[in-house]
């Protein structure tokens, strides 16, 4: 009997996971073990040499489908997508870590450790084929990122984002839960297997209590990726992290949120999707004009990195709304092109970026002239620009190409009209960079040290290459995309 | 075929090639190599379209595949290249114009700083205007499109000392934008209903689909969201307010991006897609109106600029009008033929009137002047003898636009008006007559004003004008023999039934779109061809006449800024277009992102990050009950807001 139970869990279908524990811990072990001064290299080296390992896992194991742990959780092609985009996110953020918690004073083992127990808690999510497992890996995940944002201990900015957003998480956690809890007295399991069956045969007949719950989980997800009016904490959260993180938080957990969310709503919740697209409609269209007006004002690349990425998952919701096929792939196809030229853009501005400890750090006026003191940095960001703007030929313009394209066949046309003119709108702050990289004179006040280390270089390249493969052969992507949400569908 | 993509691979490598390895090159070598490097280009261009003519006038189109570029589910896009008569004209004015204008340049950038970064530029253009001209689908022809809008944006802030030329490069950018958002719009609303994107497909579909009952609302609405994009890139009423402020750039790029060649994209792309707008006449009425409205409307503020290339932006924006209202009124042949032609006379006025400021410049700096405005026509006058080749031939670039029989710009504009007429569109007709009229006479008191009268500059800066260099006027030369004989390819009717080789040329192209529709080109009676013509020819002459009698006969100095009243200072002032765009979108839009930044950011955000640091501080001190209760309060608040709306929208549905 305990023999079937073990079989039953197939252990070895959550390889991938079990490594990033071990990783993890390895790495806090190391920390100990080593010399005070050289463990960050150790523990930098195999945090790095195990995300390798993580995705390689992930990677040839992706044959061996279906659920593990009782139907706890499912893997299947849409489980091993997200799991080699997620790690290979955090391995680029660990990547060129090192020397960047070494200038901002964090240096310790805990920052590689929480990205990694972060990493484990957004794998969970992706897999989670239960709303407890999902609850599960959003609060491991959560907890990690509240730590990641306070790291940088002596910056008050820093513990201001990372109390404001635990505070408001542990608020969302609440509805969370108590979503969760509605749908269970509805249909008395919370495994979205079942949940799919009851609410499919309850059909226009499905209770109100159901709706409800169905309401609070779809705040919580609204709430991890971002989305207005749930979007509070993020703008703090964002200026005040350690700048690779703002990049890691912009991309990954985003990315484990939507992740969750669809496998939620366009399996569990698919039945009631009438509903729900109106309300995300309204979330779409507020997300994406409030997140660009806001980013229309700002002096600093950072913060109008930070709401821009508000404007970025609101065109998500567009995607997502569509509730098909090829909304869903375009929502992945999304999240890794906006993951590669949001970290790209991330680390340019941590290169380019005067003083790290000044607030007013991060200012447009450092990039005027850069294309004469640095011209293959001020080329790189100019791609991650014209990519975030939605420029062909780069990948962003595929990546809102599909979206909009998917809208408009789903009859969406009028939101897609409001998600282009907002997309046209977000030219100009994008291109207000290129201008002072491109058009602008040196200005001697105004320059400051060029933070640039081997590992970023070969990141920035990694990434440019990567936006612009992906612009001129978009097909590959996007067929491992649809692939990948056929598993869902 | 396979040569084909030798066509693009040459400016490609002029950019790879004068962006990286030229570094040390000399100046000489790199403009030189650039420009060959278009040369090739063309002669690429030209042996395309001899073996074009080769073939069979009905299947004269050909696809050269180079490879499969996306295979997404219903969507099969392929990277190719689509040469038929249309694109082989295109491709033959862009690679021949640029060519002249790459050599001219040589001597127009001699000696700047960033000689190289220019070239790089100016080949990187190239490369996507054919692409854009080339592409065989939207993608493709978007992919050009884009390209090109950055290019001319890099290039119209190419000289950054005062910070009114980067904002002007900003201004196209951003005017650019609502013009891709009707192009994409349509795109998507293309590949919904016919399931395709590649020019093959769309067609055929579209007059399978629409063909019986035209005016359907989906095609009426691609074929205005194509409008749009098409009034963005090729400047017309009311997004035409970039063309103007892109003049800030260099003058060879407003020859060749501002005048020749990316301006007439929008034309070419309406021209492209003949078969949808046939499907759709109250789009073609739309299309026509905002043509003969933009030619009229820019003409008018022609009238009364001082700047001679501004004069020149505003005689482009309203030649750009006359092109599409031909492609309104179903004469898509006539509006390319106004293309080519108007590439021909405008680069040359252009080019021209580079000279003229290159060598305006070369007199102010002579003596030490650096307030008089080199770009002023009120300091110019008398110039006809200092540099004779320049003001030759611009005036036979100024007879061409003017529409004098015998030179390409009477033949084209004639035969759009014809068109026009004979298509009963008479309101169309009459905004372009007249705007004809207007035409002729801004252009002649442009020519009076600079190069006949006296010399108004300042004392002693007459010996510094000079003509200019070989290298410059060499293109000037070649660019006038075209200007004049370009429009022989366009003979009207009267001349017999075959006279119009372009036409011949072009007709398996549109006939597709004539036919789905069972459209016949109206065609004037012979004895009306004639009466058209003289029409327009004593319009031309009426404009002419009374710019002599004012500039000439009469001697009128043009007013100084401060002495502009009435209806002249409206025009002057462009019909304040501009205020009303800063006082109407401009200007609400930053106040309305400053409220939401004040109220919502300052409140929310600003305050807890300056004022609530500080409590921060007293929370690491201990007193945690004090701490920003009122200000995460307020966040609590309002996400309380947002799940209230959020629960009532779901269960009260």
């Amino acid at each position: 009997m305990f023999d079937n139970l073990i079989a039953g869990m197939h252990v070895g279908r959550v390889l991938p996971e079990i490594l990033v524990v071990v990783v993890a811990f390895a790495a806090i072990l190391i920390d100990i073990i080593m010399p005070r001064g050289r463990s960050t290299r150790g523990v930098q080296v195999v945090s790095v040499l195990g995300l390798l390992m993580v995705i390689a896992a992930s990677f040839f194991q992706r044959g061996d489908t279906g659920q593990a742990f009782s139907g706890m959780v499912m893997i299947d092609n849409y489980t091993t997508f997200f799991r080699i985009l997620l790690s290979a996110i955090t391995l680029l953020i660990i990547g060129v870590s090192e020397r960047y918690i070494e200038i901002t004073r964090i240096r310790i083992a805990e920052y590689y450790l929480m990205l990694l127990f972060a990493l484990f808690g957004m794998l969970l999510m992706t897999m989670g084929q239960d709303l407890l497992i999902i609850f599960l890996g959003i609060e491991t995940m959560s907890v990690s990122l509240y730590a990641l944002v306070g790291m940088t201990r002596h910056k008050h900015a820093s513990n201001e984002g990372a109390l404001k957003y635990f505070l408001l998480g542990a608020f969302t956690t609440g509805f969370f839960l108590y979503g969760i809890a509605l749908v269970f007295g509805v249909t008395g399991s919370t495994n979205i297997v079942d949940i799919t069956v009851f609410l499919k045969s309850a059909g226009s007949e499905t209770p109100i209590i159901a709706w409800a719950g169905a309401g609070l989980i779809m705040i919580a997800f609204a709430f991890k990726a971002a989305l207005v009016p749930f979007h509070w904490w993020s703008p703090d959260a964002y200026e005040g992290a350690p700048t690779t993180i703002t990049a890691f938080m912009s991309t990954a957990p985003k990315a484990a949120a939507f992740a969750a969310f669809l496998r939620v709503f366009y399996v569990a919740f698919g039945s009631m999707s009438d509903g729900w697209t109106m309300v995300l409609w309204w979330i779409a269209v507020v997300s994406m004009t409030f997140g660009n007006l806001l980013a229309l004002r700002q002096d600093s690349v950072k913060r109008m990195l930070a709401f821009s990425s508000i404007t970025h998952a609101g065109y998500l919701v567009v995607a997502f709304l569509t509730f098909g096929q090829q909304g869903a792939s375009a929502i992945l196809f999304y999240l890794v092109v906006y993951g590669i030229m949001n970290i790209g853009a991330f680390l340019v501005a941590i290169a380019v970026n005067r003083n790290e400890d000044d607030d007013k750090g991060y200012h447009f006026d450092d990039y005027k002239g850069l294309v004469y003191r640095r011209p293959g940095m001020a080329i790189a960001m100019l791609v991650f620009m014209l990519s975030l703007a939605g420029i062909p030929p780069t990948a962003g313009f595929f990546g809102k190409y599909y979206i909009f394209s998917s809208a408009v066949s789903a009859g969406f046309v009028g939101l897609a009209v409001i998600g282009v003119l907002n997309s046209a709108v977000s030219v100009y702050y994008y291109l207000r960079l290129i201008v002072n990289m491109f058009l602008t004179e040196r200005d001697e006040e105004t320059e400051g040290r060029i933070f640039w280390t081997g590992e970023m270089a070969q990141v920035v390249l990694i990434c440019v290459i990567l936006v612009l493969l992906i612009g001129l052969f978009p097909d590959t992507l996007l067929n491992a995309a649809r692939a990948s949400v056929a598993a869902l569908l | 075929m396979d040569y084909a993509v030798w066509i693009i691979l040459f400016p490609l490598i002029g950019v790879i090639v004068n962006g990286l390895i030229a570094r040390k090159w000399p100046e000489k070598v790199v403009g030189w190599f650039a420009s060959l490097m278009i040369m090739a280009s063309f002669v690429v261009a030209l042996m395309l379209t001899i073996q074009l003519a080769g073939m069979d006038p009905h299947h004269r189109a050909m696809e050269v595949k180079f490879f499969s570029w996306i295979s997404v589910g219903q969507l099969n896009l392929d990277f190719a290249f689509l040469i038929d008569p249309l694109s082989a004209i295109m491709m033959l004015v862009v690679t021949g114009i640029s060519s002249l204008i790459h050599i001219y340049s040589i001597g127009y950038m001699h000696g700047d700083s960033r000689f190289r970064v220019f070239f790089t530029y100016l080949n990187l253009f190239v490369f996507f205007m054919l692409i854009l001209v080339l592409g065989n689908s939207y993608p493709i022809m978007f992919i050009g499109w884009e390209g090109v809008g950055l290019c001319s944006y890099l290039l119209i802030g190419f000289w950054w000392e005062d910070m009114q030329k980067a904002t002007a490069g900003m201004k196209a950018f951003v005017v650019n934008r609502i013009g891709d958002f009707g192009m994409l719009v349509a795109m998507f609303l293309i590949f919904k209903h016919l399931g395709s994107l590649t020019f093959s497909e769309v067609y055929p579909a579209a007059a399978e689909l629409w063909g019986h009952h035209v005016d359907a609302a989906p095609v009426i609405a691609i074929t205005l969201m194509l409008l749009l994009g098409a009034a963005g890139k090729s400047a017309q009423f009311p997004l035409y307010v970039w063309l103007p402020d892109a003049m800030a750039g260099p003058t060879p790029v407003s020859a060749l991006i501002h005048a020749a060649t990316m301006v007439t994209a929008g034309v070419y792309m309406i021209a492209r897609s003949s078969m949808l707008y046939m499907l759709a006449p109250t789009s073609m009425t739309v299309v026509a109106l905002v043509g003969a409205f933009t030619a009229i409307f820019a003409a008018t503020i022609g009238i009364k600029q001082f700047d001679i290339k501004k004069v020149l932006a505003y005689s482009t924006v309203s030649q750009l009008g006359y092109m599409v209202m031909a492609t309104g009124v179903a004469a898509f042949g006539a509006g390319v033929f106004h293309l080519m032609t108007h590439a021909f006379f405008k680069a040359l006025l252009f080019l021209g009137s580079g000279a003229v400021i290159h060598t305006m410049h070369g007199a102010l700096h002579h003596v030490d002047d650096h307030h008089t405005d080199p770009q002023d026509i009120r300091n110019m006058g008398g110039l006809r003898k200092k540099i004779p080749v320049t003001y030759w031939t611009f005036l036979l670039a100024t007879l061409a636009i003017a529409g004098i029989p015998g030179f390409s710009g009477f033949f084209s504009k004639d035969e759009i008006l014809a068109s026009t007429f004979a298509h009963g569109s008479y309101l169309p007709y009459a905004l372009g007559l007249i705007a004809a009229v207007i035409t002729a006479f801004y252009m002649f008191r442009l020519v009076y004003l600079t190069f006949h009268g006296d010399y108004k500059g300042p004392e002693g800066s007459e010996e510094g004008i000079h003509e200019s260099p070989k290298v410059m006027t060499v293109p000037l030369m070649i660019l006038a023999f075209l200007s004049i004989v370009g429009g022989y390819v366009g003979l009207p009717v009267v001349f017999g039934e075959h006279a119009h080789v372009l036409k011949g040329w072009l007709e398996p192209v549109f006939e597709p779109a004539y036919e789905a529709v069972h459209y016949h080109p109206h065609h004037p009676s012979i004895g009306m061809e004639w009466m058209l013509i003289a029409t327009s020819v004593v319009a031309a002459l009426a404009g002419i006449f009374v710019a002599r009698n004012m500039y000439i006969t009469k001697g009128l100095v043009a007013k100084s800024d401060k002495e502009q009243t009435g209806f002249g200072k409206v025009l002057w002032k462009k019909y304040y277009v501009d205020e009303i765009y800063a006082a109407g979108v401009i200007k609400p839009l930053i106040d309305g992102s400053k409220v939401l930044w004040q109220k919502f950011d300052a409140a929310f955000i600003d305050s807890i990050l300056v004022i609530g640091t500080a409590k921060t501080v007293r929370w690491i001190g201990g007193g945690l009950r004090k701490v920003q209760t009122g200000v995460v309060g307020n966040y609590a608040v309002m996400l309380v807001v947002g799940v209230i709306l959020v629960l009532a929208a779901l269960l009260l549905r």
